[in-house]
């Protein structure tokens, strides 16, 4: 298993977010995390990459224990997100966000100085390697536009390249085809399989019934904090308490 | 001969200024640090410098260093617990850092020598050659050129990307695998040296200093200058440094009474930062397109 949650808990000034969540995501599979409003998936996101700290159970990456772990240090053991909210470096280039991506000699201070033609150099093939993933997305004729200045649609494509950019094992996706249109859909889609097909594992939250049934290989379905039904596609179609805690419960 | 003289001095305060806007352009233009305390650096740098030439005969070229040093140890000490704050906070602790910084200045007599000040600090001397006048000038913008030179490569650089990348949205930069506390700490650091630098340049032009050159108020000339100019612009820290300099001299020889010059002075700054920052919010350098790659 690659990621492995176990018995998962978080609340916030007494709002249970997250209730004894239990689940686990293979190598090389694209999972889907599901559940109406306010079940807690963003949560678990941010659980697993440190940007909220767990009251309980545990987090468990290539079988390593992530609780306690900062985000920058979470993040360099192979795990990339996108954010619900669009969190992009509005201020800077295209190009820029998917740079940050990278982690790199050129970041630390020192060696911009004592070994500038090896940085120039790395700086040249990080952006070459960065343009092959802006054009998968089809933003490379946007790479000197502040970030601020693309469309909705294309902030959503660009923060999954920078994503992918970081060359995480895990990639997790919050809502990626939320208020895309059905083009952009489909290219996410068609993105989605080629990281599946490089051997990337995927993680994501969606609403949209039909986009995630497509794809999946397996779904998680979270209702009130914890996971109510796993199973592939049809399991979760023909699962009477998915449509319950979609629906509401017939008394 | 005079104006000559007047001119050099204007000019030698317009380099001292230029450090201290560049150091504090990367700190709070790049990396979004609102630092309230940079003149405390300033004072450090001035203060150590001065002290050891004056007590142990070190010469000038290594005070200025172990200014910066000394400066930039304050920097980090200072940095540790506040970059964990966020904007206000982290604003209110480095005005609390200059104030105890000018009150040790102010208090610390066997030391500093108090409000008195420290008389006599020597001019700089190279191979026999002792730098007064235009030659100090040229002193002055070589470290001009240098800090320059420093400050564009950093922001040029891949460091410096991720200094802007934090100032933008620290939470998304950490999920990118980047300690945002390191980069800023780093940032202030540096930004600290230079002012340092700038101090010990400062206290050897001027051959006397007091605490009274390293109040808030100064502190706040130069978050001007920064702001004036353009936040995150390098150009807009050089410019807004000669500019707010340059433009209180005509001020200096209006017929009126020192103690309503001063406040004339304070008044025009006032003036034209709210009338900037109304018309010109980028500032009047700032607002450039995004780099490319
Ligand atoms: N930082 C926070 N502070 C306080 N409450 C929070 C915080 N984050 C989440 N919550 C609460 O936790 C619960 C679960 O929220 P979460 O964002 O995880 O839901 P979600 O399943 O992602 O829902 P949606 O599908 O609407 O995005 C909600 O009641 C929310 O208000
Ligand atoms: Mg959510």
């Amino acid at each position: 298993m690659l990621l492995e949650i176990k018995k998962l808990e978080k609340s916030f000034d007494g709002i249970k977010a997250v209730t004894g969540c239990d689940f686990a995501v293979k190598e090389n599979e694209i999972a889907a995390l599901i559940g109406p409003n306010g079940a807690g998936k963003t949560t678990v996101f941010n659980l697993i990459t440190g940007l909220v700290k767990p009251d309980n159970g545990e987090i468990l990456f290539k079988g390593e224990l992530l609780n306690g772990l900062e985000p920058h240090e979470i993040s360099s053991l192979g795990i990339a997100r996108t954010f619900q909210l669009i969190r992009l470096f509005p201020e800077l280039s295209v190009m820029e966000n998917l740079l940050l991506a990278k982690q790199k000699q050129g970041e630390r201070l020192i060696k911009n100085f004592t070994k500038p033609n090896f940085i120039k150099k790395e700086e040249l093939s990080n952006i070459d390697r960065c343009l092959e993933f802006l054009k998968l997305v089809g933003l490379e004729e946007k790479r000197n536009e502040f970030a601020k200045n693309l469309s909705y649609g294309q902030q959503k494509l660009l923060e999954i390249a920078r994503a992918m950019s970081t060359e995480a094992d895990l990639i997790l996706l919050d809502e990626p085809v939320a208020g895309v249109n059905p083009v952009m859909r489909d290219k996410i889609k068609r993105i989605i399989f080629d990281l599946k097909k490089q051997g990337k594992t995927i993680l994501f939250i969606e609403h949209d019934m039909k986009f995630l049934m497509d794809i999946s290989d397996k779904i998680i379905v979270m209702d009130h904090g914890e996971e109510i039904a796993i199973g592939t596609p049809q399991e979760i179609q023909n699962n009477k308490q998915v449509a319950e805690a979609y629906l509401g419960r017939k008394k | 001969m005079a104006l000559e003289a007047y001119l050099i001095h204007i000019l030698i305060l317009v380099g001292i200024y230029i450090i201290l806007a560049l150091a504090l352009q990367l700190a709070m233009g790049f990396t979004g640090l609102l630092n309230i305390g940079h003149v405390a650096f300033y004072g450090i740098g001035a203060y150590t410098s001065a002290l050891l030439a004056l007590n142990l005969g070190v010469p000038f070229w290594f005070g200025l260093i172990i200014g910066g040093l000394v400066a930039s140890i304050f920097g980090i000490l200072l940095a540790i617990p506040t970059t964990k704050l966020k904007g206000d906070y982290l604003a209110i602790g480095t005005l609390g850092f200059a104030i105890i910084i000018f009150s040790i200045l102010q208090n610390w007599i066997s030391l500093t020598n108090g409000p008195l000040g420290l008389p006599g600090i020597p001019k700089p001397i190279l191979f026999g050659f002792k730098f007064t006048g235009f030659s100090y000038l040229i002193l002055v913008y070589v470290f001009v050129l240098i800090t320059y030179w420093i400050v564009k490569k950093i922001v040029k650089s891949p460091f410096g990307r991720v200094l802007k990348a934090v100032k933008d949205d620290e939470l998304a930069a950490s999920s990118l695998g980047k300690n945002p506390i390191k980069y800023k700490i780093i940032a202030f650091a540096v930004s600290a040296f230079l002012a340092g630098i700038a101090g010990s340049l400062y206290a050897h032009y001027i051959s006397f200093i007091d605490p009274s050159s390293f109040t808030i108020l100064e502190s706040i000339l130069i978050i001007s200058m920064v702001i004036i100019g353009g936040l995150g612009s390098i150009g807009g820290a050089i410019f807004g440094a000669a500019f707010l300099i340059l433009i209180q001299e005509p001020i200096r020889f209006l017929p009126l009474p020192s103690s309503v010059l001063g406040a004339l002075r304070q008044m025009i700054y006032s003036g034209l930062l709210i009338i900037l920052l109304i018309f010109k919010p980028k500032g009047l350098w700032g607002g450039k397109n995004a780099s490319r790659n």
